[in-house]
């Protein structure tokens, strides 16, 4: 879990660096579905996924690389979103979102 | 396909859903401590299968699904028992919930007869069959006719649940060669 932590000096924008705070962005999972199921990010975010479902989801990445525990119904997790990833709760297989991280510095 | 998985129990399965598609066609009236009683027992039917499957199966999709299985129905009866405590109801047993527990009674005989993939298959299948009944008896039948709107509420908060676990069914049985 420690790895995709790190931050990477270079990755910051002008605008980052301006209010020296990592954005957050929330993923809402509620009906099964993770809502919106695609979060567009202008840079690393921190990402804060709440389950509002009366039922256990948890959220994985498909290349395995991050990973909630299982979040009981009311709960959240958040992580720092430094890649675009698919993800799914492997509780739920049909339940699939996706988080593009756009870099404003594309030579990146 | 059918008729080939189900050859030597193709009685007992088609019969384990004739309670619900019958409710579903006839719309009888129930009350809400009978509709609460239909939820509960609809959800401790399948929590039942999960356990056979638990016991029976080594296949990770099947063990991954039937566990989602259990601890999804669970938190639907939490949730359904702690709404008619609040309301003050108490579930009333009543033709459908009986049927439906007569027939998981003969179901789970069917099941715990099967071994190795042929059991695998007959689980599944019956998780499709059983959702697509739940589902329509929910929203045909138990839905429309809760008066409490709380109650109401919960039935179709319960509903994507049930239809994730239909997508869920379908796509393991199909990997399974399971499909009708
Ligand atoms: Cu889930």
């Amino acid at each position: 879990m420690a790895v995709p932590l790190l931050l990477d000096a270079c990755h910051s924008t002008p605008q980052q660096a301006l209010s020296r705070e990592t954005p957050t962005d929330t993923v809402w999972i509620r009906g099964l579905k993770f809502v919106p199921d695609t979060l567009y990010l202008s840079g690393e975010s921190r990402v804060v996924f709440i389950n509002q479902d009366m039922v256990v989801h948890n959220v994985k990445s498909l290349d395995s690389s991050w990973g909630s525990p299982n979040l009981p119904s009311d709960s959240s997790w958040s992580f720092l979103m430094q890649q675009s990833a698919a993800y799914q709760c492997t509780l739920h297989p049909t339940m699939r979102g996706w988080i593009i991280v756009q870099h404003a510095d594309s030579k990146h | 396909m059918f008729t080939k998985l189900f050859a030597g129990i193709a009685m007992p399965m088609l019969l384990s859903f004739t309670p619900l598609l019958a409710v579903a066609q006839q719309k009888p009236q129930l009350s809400d401590p009978e509709i609460a009683s239909v939820a509960v027992t609809a959800n401790q039917v399948d929590i039942a299968y999960a356990r056979i499957a638990l016991q029976k199966s080594h296949d990770p999709d099947i063990r991954n699904f039937a566990q989602t299985m259990q601890r999804d129905h669970q938190s639907v009866i939490k949730q359904a028992t702690a709404l008619v405590q609040k309301l003050h109801v108490t579930p009333k047993d009543n033709a459908v919930s009986q049927s439906l527990r007569t027939q998981e009674a003969k179901t789970s005989k069917a099941l715990k007869a099967k071994t190795g993939k042929a059991f695998d298959q007959a689980y599944i299948q019956n998780e499709v069959s059983y959702h697509e009944a739940v589902i329509n008896t929910v929203e045909n039948v138990l839905i429309p006719e809760a008066q409490n709107g709380e109650l109401k509420g919960l039935l179709q908060q319960v509903l994507p649940v049930l239809k994730e676990h239909l997508q869920h069914a379908q796509a393991i049985a199909e990997k399974l060669g399971a499909t009708k």
